[in-house]
């Protein structure tokens, strides 16, 4: 039969273990914050001025579905007036289907917004802005919408630039100018996408 | 005579070689266009016609959820003139793929370029929402970014990719709009749905719809039985009464939910499984929309 012995073994600078350690721990930590603050990724959001929205944060519900649908439209309408030679209205939007302005159910959900097509209004011969203006929704909290359609021509070709506004207000009407300080001034707010190259960016940065 | 033999053999290789040099493409003078998901192919295939070739970058087998690259894909992707990407989180495999193979001079075409994009309906956070290839307003888009981008990389089909490109989005557009008149004349007053994958944002967005919870807002990953006892409060608390779940869903989970809560189950198609075919995007939208029309019958009283 063999008898066993237990044996404690106290640390040789016992007192020092714990404060050493702490201290290891406030370094790492430290010295980790630094490296991230000073070489960490900053994930740089959207900027969004004040005279602005965000189609992916600042829309809601019916506003955003029909932007969506708007900027979708605002390609075809090019399209349109490069076949058809002339600016689309109420007739060409219902004979093509075309969203938001076509008036089926989600024309319905979304409001039944009117639309208007405010013809060009000439600047002089070479350049014109174009309107469709949507308002007078049906629910209570949306807005009014003003798709506006930069053309200049360049020699043969033309060039079109798009932009989306949208109004808290979904009664407000066409502004008598489209001069971006007079939309802004009348409470209008350029919409501001997040697209797919927005995404992407945000990614590779990550 | 063996002179002459050889000299035919020069003049055949000079000239093949000559071909190939001037050939636009790698496999001559038609372009090879790589996809990753299955909408893609269908729209790549409705806007090229027979005019370029189409690629698969990975088997249709395979979940593109959580896909690791095989060695396979690598020789495909060094076949490639051009890679079209959905590129916003649902194809990140892709680029490691192309890493891998050396094909990293490929250029990409990435199709959610111009979407306006919305976040994951019913999800805590913010996150953006990459399934835009399941509606039609959004493939639209898409569409026509894509046929654009074909267009700058093989200029001699330019147009007829841009006309093609209309006349599919008119098609679309057609589905989308025989449903509208089929579910308008529905009453959906009463219809409150939450999905098993937060994918159907952007379609129910397009017919106005709203989803009011997401059962599981990441696919693949089931919920916890903490979570699920939270979401079957949710969802009574919510008055929801119509569930979609997958397509290809193992019931298990879903008929406890259905137990539980009494909701009404139905699914929808993620559009990522099956054959590669230029149909499929249409005939999986249209078992989507009616799915959404029965779901909504079953809400009137």
């Amino acid at each position: 039969m063999t008898t066993s012995t237990i044996q404690i073994v106290t640390p040789n600078q016992r007192k020092w273990e714990t404060v050493l350690l702490v201290a290891a721990l406030v370094a790492l930590v430290v010295s980790t914050g630094t490296y991230v603050e000073t070489y960490g990724l900053e994930e740089k959001p959207q900027e969004i001025l004040d005279w602005q929205i965000s189609s992916f944060s600042g829309l809601q519900g019916v506003d955003q579905a029909i932007y969506n649908e708007l900027i979708v439209a605002a390609d075809e309408v090019n399209w349109l007036v490069y076949y058809n030679g002339y600016w689309p209205e109420d007739k060409d939007f219902q004979d093509g289907l075309l969203s938001p302005f076509y008036r089926d159910l989600s024309w319905e959900h979304n409001g039944s917004l009117t639309w208007t097509l405010k013809n060009v209004i000439q600047e002089g011969e070479a350049q014109g802005l174009t309107l469709y203006h949507g308002s007078g929704g049906t629910i209570e909290n949306q807005g009014a919408f003003l798709l506006v359609i930069d053309h200049k021509h360049a020699g043969s070709a033309q060039i079109m630039a798009t932009n989306i506004w949208w109004h808290p207000d979904r009664n407000a009407p066409v502004p008598e100018t489209s001069k971006v300080a007079s939309l802004v001034l009348h409470g209008w707010k350029q919409v501001i996408p997040y697209q797919g190259r927005d995404e992407l960016e945000r990614l590779n940065a990550g | 005579m063996k002179t002459l033999g050889k000299l035919f053999i020069l003049l055949a290789a000079t000239m093949a070689s000559t071909l190939l040099l001037a050939a636009p493409f790698k496999n001559g003078d038609r372009m090879t266009v790589g996809i990753t998901l299955h909408p893609y192919y269908s729209f790549v295939a409705n806007i090229v016609g027979d005019k370029a070739d189409i690629v698969p970058l990975i088997g249709a087998g395979y979940n593109p959820h959580n896909y690791n690259p095989l060695p396979d894909d690598m020789k495909r992707a060094q076949s490639l003139d051009v890679l079209v990407v959905n590129g916003i989180g649902h194809d990140q495999w892709a680029f490691e793929i192309m890493e891998a193979s050396g094909g990293l001079e490929v250029p990409y075409i990435y199709a959610n370029d111009a979407v306006s994009l919305i976040p994951v309906a019913g999800a805590a956070d913010t996150s953006v929402n990459a399934h835009t290839f399941i509606s039609t307003i959004t493939a639209i888009q898409q569409v026509y970014e894509i046929a654009r981008q074909l267009g700058t990389h093989d200029p001699a089909n330019a147009e007829e990719y841009l006309r093609n490109s209309r006349a599919y989005a008119t098609r679309l557009r057609k589905l989308k709009a025989e449903y509208s008149q089929q579910i308008s004349k529905l009453d959906a007053s009463n219809f409150r749905a939450a999905t098993m994958h937060g994918a159907y944002g952007y379609l129910m967005q397009e017919f106005g719809l709203q989803i009011s919870a997401v059962i599981e807002p990441r696919h693949g990953v089931e919920p916890t039985a903490r979570q699920l006892a939270q979401t079957i409060d949710e969802i009574k608390a919510a008055g929801v009464n119509v569930l979609f779940a997958e397509k290809f869903f193992a019931g298990k989970l879903a008929d406890t939910i259905q137990k539980e809560t009494g909701v009404k189950m139905f699914s929808f198609s993620h559009i990522s499984d099956g054959e590669f075919s230029p149909e499929l995007f249409e005939n999986e939208m249209r078992y989507n929309l009616e799915s959404l029309k029965a779901a909504i019958e079953s809400t009137i009283p």
